[in-house]
């Protein structure tokens, strides 16, 4: 039987104390917008996840570059992890988004430059996944997978700026890209958001520990499997 | 000195092999051609374009329609080099093998360009719309550069997986999405009557996107055929 | 913004489907690694009997 850290369990108990605050913090002791009354509150999970999703991605192109340096197998456990998070996070981020913005903006969805980016970020992070499960050998699913993470992540600011440029030549549409920008954040607000923030960074650690420990663990079956098949 | 001077001809010499052969049996163009006839046919008759569109329209139709061919001619054309295990021998060459990224990029590109050569004529005619502005010119250079480049980056790893020419528009699209609205845009602006230089900030995020592919293919390409 | 007194249902709507998929991948993550301790014990087992 394989043990998981002790130290991980610790990480998880305290991910789940700071998870169970950071709700409780939104729930009561943060006071709602005088605009856009309870939906707002949606906000500091919504921001939360939509910058998980964010650091994933930026993680797996680094670590993505890590692996094509180093060669060293960790990397690539590291890099797939951090794409599968991050894809959970940002769809998270978007549909949390949309319940957010039906009652404000009566719409689930408008085009802007963060919503159509993170839209895209998700079909390229699918795209990824479709990659590595289409390639067999393992050393060259991980270079491959490596590589369109690194290409994949550096067009993303190619995809928002343009998307912004396009909004600014077309003024017809309602300015909703500062999606944060209208609030009046009180200091208490910012207090929540801040510490909404940071709960999710932790949440990622613990989620990416898990998880990097799931592919070593399955590259290691993977590799049992294998070789009891040549005993035969 | 004299290996800067053996990437040249290694590139020179793929480029050439790529288009002597192309000359020979059109296989690319001719299926590209085809592909873009069919999909300008369909968008016709789908959108109910008139003989008059609006420019947003045209340059819609059209890039899509590049597009789409030009997923097509990429994966053909890198397809065909595993069949015939040209690679295997390129890969041989004594010199650095971002030149065959390159080599294989524009063989592909000239292509594209050949394809829109006759297209753009052909939809100026449909639509009655005046394609052929020396603006208009520019944009399809710089777009069609950077989608032979980000695709055959692409095509290299897609064509080694197990579901070859389908992976491919599913990587290619997401990525090129900046490059393709960029095209769309700057093709929009230049129709309704804009001069280039109102839409340089389109123009330059199309130099800048295939200079970030000129520079990845440069870096990476090495570790995408090394065995 | 004279709706401003309903977007309750829309705030707690939000939250649901936030934690309900934080728990699901949490849970997916427990379930992958307790199916994948299984198979390796099962493997380790098999090996030994050799």
């Amino acid at each position: 039987m394989m043990k998981q850290s002790k130290w991980l369990t610790v990480l998880d108990v305290i991910t789940g104390l700071l998870f169970l605050t950071a709700l409780c913090l939104v729930f009561f002791f943060t006071p709602e917008d005088a605009m856009m009354g309870a939906v707002q509150k949606v906000f500091y999970f919504h921001v939360s996840s939509a910058w998980v999703g964010m650091l994933a991605f930026f993680l797996s192109a680094i670590s993505g570059a890590g692996y094509l340096i180093k060669h060293n197998r960790i990397w690539d456990h590291v890099s797939e992890s951090a794409v599968e998070i991050g894809l959970v996070f940002s769809v998270i981020g978007i549909i949390s988004g949309s319940i957010w913005a039906k009652p404000i903006w009566n719409t689930w969805w408008t085009w802007d430059p963060r919503l159509t980016t993170t839209a895209i970020m998700v079909l390229i992070y699918l795209a990824y996944r479709m990659l590595r499960s289409g390639v067999d050998d393992p050393d060259r699913k991980a270079r491959y997978a490596a590589i369109y993470a690194i290409v994949g992540f550096l067009s993303v600011p190619f995809t928002f700026f343009s998307i912004r440029l396009f909004r600014t030549i077309h003024p017809v549409v309602i300015g909703l890209s500062e999606s944060g920008g209208g609030l009046n954040m009180d200091t208490v607000m910012v207090r929540t958001l801040v510490f909404c923030l940071c709960t999710f960074t932790v949440l990622f650690c613990t989620f990416l520990w898990h998880r990097i420990n799931l592919a070593q663990l399955t590259e290691t079956v993977d590799e049992l499997r294998f070789m009891s098949e040549e005993d035969k | 000195m004299n290996s800067v001077r053996d990437y040249f001809q290694v590139l020179r010499a793929i480029i050439w092999k790529d288009l002597k052969m192309e000359w020979r049996n059109r296989e690319l163009i001719s299926g590209m051609l085809m592909f873009a006839l069919l999909m300008i046919l369909i968008f016709n008759f789908a959108l109910e374009l008139e003989s008059h569109t609006s420019a947003g329209l045209s340059a819609g139709v059209l890039w899509v329609t590049l597009i789409y061919s030009g997923a097509i001619g990429i994966n053909r054309s890198i397809l065909s080099e595993r069949e015939n295990n040209c690679l295997d021998s390129l890969l041989l060459a004594p010199t650095d093998r971002s030149a065959i990224f390159f080599g294989k990029a524009v063989g592909i590109w000239v292509v594209m360009l050949a394809a829109s050569a006759v297209l753009l004529p052909v939809y100026s005619m449909l639509y009655s719309v005046f394609l052929l502005k020396d603006g208009f010119f520019l944009v399809i250079i710089l777009g069609t550069a950077g989608y032979a480049l980000a695709g055959t980056l692409l095509a290299g790893m897609s064509a080694q997986s197990r579901a070859r020419d389908s992976l491919l528009p599913l990587l290619l699209l997401p990525v090129t999405f900046p490059l393709i609205l960029a095209s769309v845009k700057t093709s929009t602006g230049l129709l309704q009557g804009f001069a280039l230089a109102d839409v340089q900030t389109w123009i330059s995020l199309l130099v800048v996107y295939d200079i970030l592919f000129i520079v990845l293919g440069l870096l990476l390409f090495e570790r995408i055929v090394e065995e | 913004m004279d709706q401003s007194v309903n977007t309750g249902n829309y705030f707690v709507a939000g939250y649901v489907v936030i934690l309900v998929l934080i728990l699901a991948y949490a849970a997916s993550l427990f379930v992958r690694w307790k199916k994948l301790q299984a198979e390796w014990d099962r493997l380790i087992e098999r090996k030994k009997l050799h």
